[in-house]
């Protein structure tokens, strides 16, 4: 890019942003419908965009300290409660980390199998303590 | 997986998500319209894009677990959300326009050692190839990315008028100039240099939604 369109560039951007940062919501709002887009669902659809970009960061997180973790914990199977506690525990641990459950978010319904195998995954991460929830 | 705590100034990963998922509607809608202003003359074609990359590369910095190849940025806690994800979304694409010479610079490094002499390791053979092959790759590259950045800035000056005070505002930016000097030479009030600037974001929010012409 040569130099004279970097400036030129940088100086629109500049300006741009400098007057959307003193346009007020209302005028902004009003913009977007002259402009045929409908505020409410522009910002639902960065929300979801956002959202998918933080679960696809704690699944990645999630997916590497899970590896480091089955190399060293021993099999869960045998310790496992039944799928209903199993289900009350996975919900309980994603109300006090509601950050841990968008890792896991995925939008459809949860099979038993998702549910032990979020389980296990919670045990892995040190989230679960299995003794404390033998039937 | 060594994870850095969070320091004072810096917010936690759980604080940062958080942030993320608090930011009003209006807030969303407000990074939408930056976000497509910085795609401008980048590799992003759309500003939601760039955004995701800016939030990304936040998460990362602000986690301190960077693994090879990412880049990250962590959220200083004292600057607004909003703030720091537009200077996050700016700094991308600043980036990304530069990124041909960081290429160089890599690659240049890559055959030499530390003293700056050639890299023993590497015979002639291997140097002249992936020098020669690998900056032919990037040149063109880069070209390409000139190019369309060049044609965004033509089609924008395009939508204005031949005289139009916007190109001189433009211009007076461009070099450096504050605002009241570009009014006083210009010789223009506070209100028309607020129309005119209003006017070049309203022209580019309407031809320009994503980073190419309507």
């Amino acid at each position: 890019m040569s130099n004279e369109s970097m400036k030129s560039l940088a100086a629109m951007q500049a300006l741009m942003l400098r007057d959307l940062e003193e346009a007020s919501d209302e005028q902004i709002r009003a913009e977007l419908a002259e402009d045929g887009l409908d505020s409410d669902l522009v910002a639902r659809e960065v929300a979801e965009s956002l959202d998918s970009v933080v679960a696809e960061f704690m699944r990645n997180r999630v997916a590497a300290t899970k590896a480091v973790k089955k190399a060293t914990v021993s099999p869960i199977e045998a310790i496992r409660p039944s799928i209903q506690k199993i289900k009350e525990i996975v919900q309980r641990a994603f109300e006090v980390e509601p950050n841990l459950a968008s890792a896991y978010r995925n939008g459809t319904k949860q099979s038993d199998d998702d549910w032990i195998s979020t389980y296990d995954d919670l045990i892995l991460l040190g989230k679960v303590d299995p003794q404390d929830h033998v039937d | 997986m060594a994870v850095k705590r969070p320091t004072e100034q810096n917010a936690s990963v759980d604080e940062l998500v958080e942030a993320i998922a608090k930011l009003t509607p209006e807030e969303r809608v407000r990074l939408y319209r930056s976000g497509n202003f910085l795609a401008l003359g980048s590799e992003f074609t759309h500003g939601k894009d760039l955004l995701n990359e800016a939030v990304k590369r936040a998460l990362i910095g602000t986690s301190g677990d960077r693994r090879e190849g990412e880049r990250g940025r962590p959220w200083p806690k004292g600057v607004h959300i909003v703030a720091f994800l537009t200077e996050c979304m700016r700094s991308i694409a600043n980036g990304s326009q530069k990124s041909f010479k960081q290429a160089v610079d890599r690659r240049a490094e890559a055959l030499t050692t530390d003293e700056g002499d050639g890299n023993p390791e590497l015979s002639k053979a291997q140097h002249v190839q992936a020098s020669v092959e690998a900056e032919l790759v990037d040149r063109e590259d880069q070209e390409t990315k000139q190019k369309a950045t060049e044609d965004d800035v033509a089609a924008i000056r395009k939508l204005f008028a031949q005289g139009d005070v916007v190109h001189e505002i433009l211009d007076g930016e461009a070099a450096g100039m504050s605002t009241e000097d570009i009014r006083e030479a210009l010789g223009i009030t506070a209100t028309e240099y607020a129309t005119a600037r209003k006017r070049l974001r309203r022209t580019v929010d309407k031809h320009m939604p994503g980073r190419r012409l309507k």
